[in-house]
């Protein structure tokens, strides 16, 4: 064999990562975006913003979902939490059926468990009606299965890119032997070397995040990619009778706004994400079976006759060590209604992937704990999954561990550009100066669609959720449609500019489209950055905060990039070649 | 406040790393330390690290304190990479500031 | 690239054109889609033969498989040959299905 082990790593870390790199790119970003989705669907309906919690909303929303529904055989109550300020009440009429998944219902911001659900107002018990939106959940689902796609093959495609991803992390770790002497090294301004500094910083000092995400990424994406491990041991997915396969189809989530869009039947059959509607399920399971024996003797009741519900939420917070999150009363009319609390994060990252969750339950009269079940036993691979399955959706407890899992996504999806970007300026320092050959050209065209293309077109998606008009029919759509819209004219701008002015323009359209969207929303809402930072709302603070500060890294790129004069090589550089390694300090 | 101190311990952990590293021993201090300093030194790097995890274990459980001290480690070594590039003789300054984060916790 | 291929590397060995591309695109199929085949017999494998609950033994194949598919996907294009590629897909997958069909 005549060239190192290292050699032919280096070369499939380059192509793995090319090949598939423009679609690693979109995934990373997304699935940073993704952390904080619900955040951002209840962004995306300012109708919710005018609810803000206080010591009563659990009564309130308790009292309001039995006069909405007197009959239900369970209500349910998604208390407000850190990343939403609105409630979800759902309930379940008698003879509805158990299954799973149910239909996104429409209207009044339904969609959930498939029961009704109505959102209201935590302050003052109003029913709120938000406009139609497509919301965080859009690019949610685009991050693993992308878009208008049967789904098979979206999750194919996705889990094709994630291996592609796999083999270069493992081969760029082999390819980069100095890994721990370069650890902290970064060397600006001096082109392909800053390029190829960049990326190995990025890469290495979140690596273990990296690795993570890519590996339990392919895990979720299981069930698609490698299902015959489960099939030869004769399991037919996890899932069970939770499925909710048709529920998934609507990736668009039309009005699924907070908890219950996260939690609920929207949640796509994944191998593992299955189980955790297994979980969800059996809860409810639970409470139909309360229901048939309690029925025959019902002896309806007024909700005035439960106990008070803040002695036993702050029993709860405190064996827990985090809010309640939601509650449900199962058999509300019967003798012996059960209260069920939920804590509002999983206690514990081995309880992703379903199969048991920790709940407290209580009698709803007495106010007595019946119950307390914690995190079960689980044996050594069942902890493992489960914990990759936490992991990869940052369910944690913490708000600052989501924070940084935002700030390593962030790395992780510049370092796929820095790696898109030292490919184009490897191959134009090849040239020394002779015109690119047109492929070459066209992915260093490409590529500005690719990256900063993607920014200015999530900026849209948030415009467009301002700017449609609230009433119109296929309002989620539309939102969507402007979304794809504007990602496919980054692609033809840059066909038609010089390189650097397509970075520059697509960098400050970003930057400009951002920085004003606080702007935008203060015009559009009652809610300004400056009255929500006055009144402590931190999460329109954060979201606003957040685009802000985004907008300005945008701005600040799109400076770098201008004031970027290449070292003009006499006599050799041609204003092609040069314009490819301006790119080169862009950041 | 106890993440700013993890972050702290994190990064002065990695100063002390740089410090005997040949590419970084000029950087941080103008003289690079004399060959019988670097294996303590880089010893006591490597012990701030383990302190800096602990102190992840203990503010916020074994679970989440793991996870949140890889991600605050990638975040002050980033912080370091930064300070290095572009305003190294900062990374002392920061570094001194360590010791008072590690006081306010106590 | 500045670093030599595997193709370069074959074509300074057989010093025509043909063959190198053949080389190429004989280990683009063991490792990506042999590999694939390969993996996915280690993941019916182990589901079949680790003792212990059957989900676990599911699960357990699954986790490992993707990292013996990264191992085939690079071994593939690592190896001196592209015939020592496949034997070095071949030989696994032919040694986990036979463990399959036994404990099937």
């Amino acid at each position: 064999m005549k060239q190192g082990f290292r050699q032919v790593n280096s070369w499939l870390h380059g192509w793995s990562g090319l090949l598939l790199g423009w679609l690693l790119f979109a995934v990373f970003l997304t699935g940073t975006y993704s952390f904080f989705r619900e955040e951002i669907t209840w962004w995306m309906q300012p109708e919710l913003h005018g609810s803000v919690p206080d010591d009563q909303t659990a009564e309130r929303a308790l009292a309001k979902v039995a006069a909405l529904a007197p009959n239900a055989t369970s209500w349910s109550v998604s208390l407000p939490s850190d990343r939403n300020d609105a409630v979800r009440l759902s309930w379940r009429e008698q003879g509805a059926s158990q299954g799973g998944g149910g239909g996104g219902g429409g209207g009044g911001g339904g969609g959930g468990r498939g029961g009704p659900s109505r959102l209201m107002d935590a302050g003052t018990g109003e029913l709120l009606t938000p406009r139609e939106t497509s919301g965080g959940e859009f690019l949610y689902h685009f991050h693993y299965e992308l878009h208008a796609l049967p789904r098979g093959w979206g999750r194919w495609i996705v889990g094709i890119a994630t291996m592609a991803m796999f083999v270069a992390i493992i081969t760029g770790i082999i390819t980069h032997k100095k890994i721990f002497t370069d650890f902290f090294t970064f060397r600006p301004a001096k082109g392909q070397r800053s390029w190829l500094d960049g990326h190995n910083v990025l890469a290495v000092l979140s690596l273990p995040f990296h690795i993570m995400i890519t590996y339990s990424g392919l895990i979720l994406l299981a069930g698609t990619l490698m299902p015959w491990g489960n099939m030869a041991a004769g399991i037919q997915g996890r899932g069970g009778g939770g499925g909710g396969a048709p529920a998934a189809q609507v990736a668009a989530a039309p009005g699924g706004g907070g908890q219950e869009a996260t939690r609920g039947g929207q949640r796509p059959p994944m191998m593992e994400m299955d189980g955790e509607e297994e979980g969800e399920g059996r809860a409810r399971g639970g409470g139909g079976r309360r229901r048939a024996e309690g029925v025959d003797t019902a002896a309806p009741a007024g909700a005035g006759s439960f106990a008070p519900l803040a002695p036993m939420m702050a029993a709860a917070e405190q064996a827990w060590g985090q809010p309640v999150g939601r509650f449900t009363i199962n058999n509300p009319t019967g003798p012996k209604p059960v209260l069920e609390f939920a804590p509002l994060h999983i206690a514990s990252i081995l309880e992703g992937g379903g199969g048991g969750t920790t709940r407290m339950r209580f009698d709803a009269r007495a106010g007595t704990l019946l119950e307390s079940v914690g995190t079960p036993d689980r044996t050594a691979v069942r902890a493992v999954s489960a914990s990759l399955n936490s992991l990869h959706r940052a369910r944690f407890a913490e708000p600052v561990l989501r924070w940084v899992f935002f700030l390593a996504g962030i790395g992780g999806t510049l370092m796929v550009a820095t790696g898109l970007v030292l490919w184009s300026v490897k191959r134009a320092a090849q040239l020394r100066g002779a015109d690119a050959p047109f492929g070459q050209k066209l992915v260093a065209h490409l590529n500005v669609g690719a990256v900063a293309g993607m920014p200015v077109a999530i900026a849209a998606h948030f415009w467009a959720n301002r700017l449609i008009p609230a009433g119109i029919p296929g309002r989620a759509e539309w939102e969507i449609n402007v979304f794809f819209l504007v990602w496919l004219l980054t692609f033809v701008h840059p066909l038609v500019r010089p390189l650097k002015k397509a970075w520059i323009e697509q960098l400050v359209a970003a930057a400009a489209l951002f920085c004003l969207l606080p702007v935008l929303n203060g015009l559009t809402t009652p809610y300004n950055l400056i009255n929500s930072l006055f009144a402590g709302r931190w999460l329109l603070v954060g979201f606003d905060g957040t685009v802000l500060l985004t907008g300005l890294m945008m701005a600040y790129a799109a400076w770098k990039v201008q004031r970027h004069q290449p070292k003009q090589k006499p006599g050799r550089a041609t204003p092609q070649a040069s314009v490819v390694t301006a790119t080169a300090t862009a950041e | 406040m106890m993440f700013i101190t993890l972050l702290m311990t994190a990064y002065a952990g990695f100063v002390l790393m740089a410090m005997t590293m040949d590419r970084h021993e000029t950087q941080v201090t103008k003289q690079p330390l004399a060959a019988r300093w670097r294996l303590p030194v880089r010893l006591a790097g490597y012990f701030l690290l383990i302190v800096s995890a602990a102190i992840g274990v203990e503010g916020w459980g074994w679970e989440n304190g793991l996870i949140l001290w890889f991600g605050t480690a990638a975040i002050s070594g980033t912080i370091l990479v930064a300070l290095l590039t572009y305003r190294p003789r900062w990374v002392l300054y920061a570094l001194v500031a360590t010791p008072f984060t590690l006081l306010a916790l106590l | 690239m500045t670093v030599a291929t595997p193709t370069a590397s074959a074509k300074a060995r057989a010093g025509t054109d043909a063959k190198p591309r053949i080389d190429m695109i004989s280990r683009t199929i063991a490792g990506v889609f042999a590999g694939y085949g390969m993996s996915a017999l280690c993941a019916a494998c182990l589901a079949v033969c680790l003792p212990g609950e059957k989900a676990d033994a599911a699960q357990t194949g699954t986790l490992t498989a993707f990292l013996v598919y990264t191992a085939a996907i690079i071994w593939a294009y690592a190896a001196a040959s592209h015939w020592r590629a496949w034997i070095g897909v071949a030989v696994p997958a032919a040694l986990f299905g036979a463990l399959f069909l036994a404990f099937r």
